[in-house]
């Protein structure tokens, strides 16, 4: 029985060990689980050192159970924190930069096209047609962001401007970005660009019934991927009347 | 036998300064990386920060594949925080 003891405690430390192993890669799993919420808050953009400090603990914390040997009171602090920050990214990115709520995009109506004339144009006006396609010019991101760029203000102003005194008209704000990145990021980036350009918009007194938001990514371009000119010009928001006639 | 004895003595002597010279070059190169992306306030410039921060942690724990693996890291994330600089400064 006496020489049994010493395989007996191997086994119970080798077991001891690997439960310990199993329940680390358990936590790590959650902790990566709460990091891909975090950025579907859009932490990257709204609490970047967070999720940094989120991101680089749950690295360390893989880089330690992949040495092999396993040692819970380094690695569980590195999960732990790495958990923590997630969830405190993804709380500060909802309370910075909260969800639109999804644009409901009323059936088209049949309008008169006989409706009374237009006032006299002005020149901060833009002219606009039946089904006509305008790239507003000077509506720009930042890189990777929906945030609108001061000198977007211009333009969007105009088509303010346009739009209360015309509130016969219907648009559509469609959003395209060039074809470097993901398809779906891309996808996601353009809806979150038309519902910025949307907002502004809506928040400057424009009827929220004039409007529908779509983001098209980088299905539609206008001009060359290859070239640097030709992804600038891609990248665009673009007015399309919704009016038939 | 003696030039056996000798040339072990020198690997003795020599060694440590090899490895503390490869120490050296990971704080260098983390360092560097730190200088990079200073002012920077974007994921990526974070990202970049506390994997050098790591890659050092790991080198002081004389673990120097870790460190190198957190160091080339921290080099990608520098690459991506400068060529988002450079988009936003485009005309």
């Amino acid at each position: 029985m006496m020489r049994l003891w010493p395989s007996l405690v191997c086994v119970a430390a080798l077991s001891a060990c690997g439960t310990a192993a199993v329940n680390l890669a358990y936590e790590l799993d959650l902790a990566k689980k709460a990091i891909a919420d975090a950025r579907e808050a859009d932490a990257e953009r709204c609490a970047p050192e967070l999720l940094a400090e989120a991101e680089s603990s749950a690295l360390w914390a893989a880089h330690e159970l992949g040495e092999g040997f396993i040692h819970p009171k380094v690695t569980r602090p590195l999960i732990e924190r790495a958990l923590a920050s997630a969830k405190e990214a993804q709380r500060t990115a909802e309370e910075k930069c909260p969800k639109l709520p999804p644009v409901v995009i009323p059936e088209p109506v049949d309008i008169e096209w006989s409706a009374p004339p237009p006032p006299p144009p002005e020149p901060e006006v833009i002219q606009l047609e039946p089904q006509e396609i305008i790239v507003l010019e000077g509506v720009n991101f930042e890189v990777n962001s929906a945030d609108l760029t001061p000198s977007s203000v211009d333009t969007l102003d105009k088509v303010v401007n346009t739009l209360t005194r015309r509130t016969d008209i219907r648009v559509e704000v469609s959003a395209h970005t060039d074809s470097t990145g993901a398809d779906t990021y891309n996808m996601k980036l353009s809806n979150r660009r038309a519902a910025s350009a949307y907002r502004y918009l809506v928040d400057h007194g424009v009827d929220p019934a004039q409007l529908e938001a779509k983001g098209y990514g980088e299905t539609r371009p206008i001009a060359d991927n290859g070239t640097k000119a030709g992804r600038a010009e891609n990248r665009r928001v673009e007015l399309h009347v919704l009016n038939e006639q | 036998m003696r030039r056996s004895l000798w040339i072990g003595m020198v690997l003795m002597c020599v060694t440590p300064l090899w490895l503390a010279q490869a120490e050296e070059s990971v704080d260098d190169a983390a360092a560097s990386i730190i200088d990079a992306v200073a002012g920077k306030n974007d994921f990526h410039a974070h990202m970049a920060r506390k994997l050098a921060a790591i890659a050092i942690h790991e080198r002081r724990d004389r673990d120097r594949d870790g460190a190198r693996e957190f160091l080339n890291l921290a080099r990608q994330h520098a690459d991506q925080a400068r060529s988002v600089q450079e988009e936003q400064e485009a005309p």
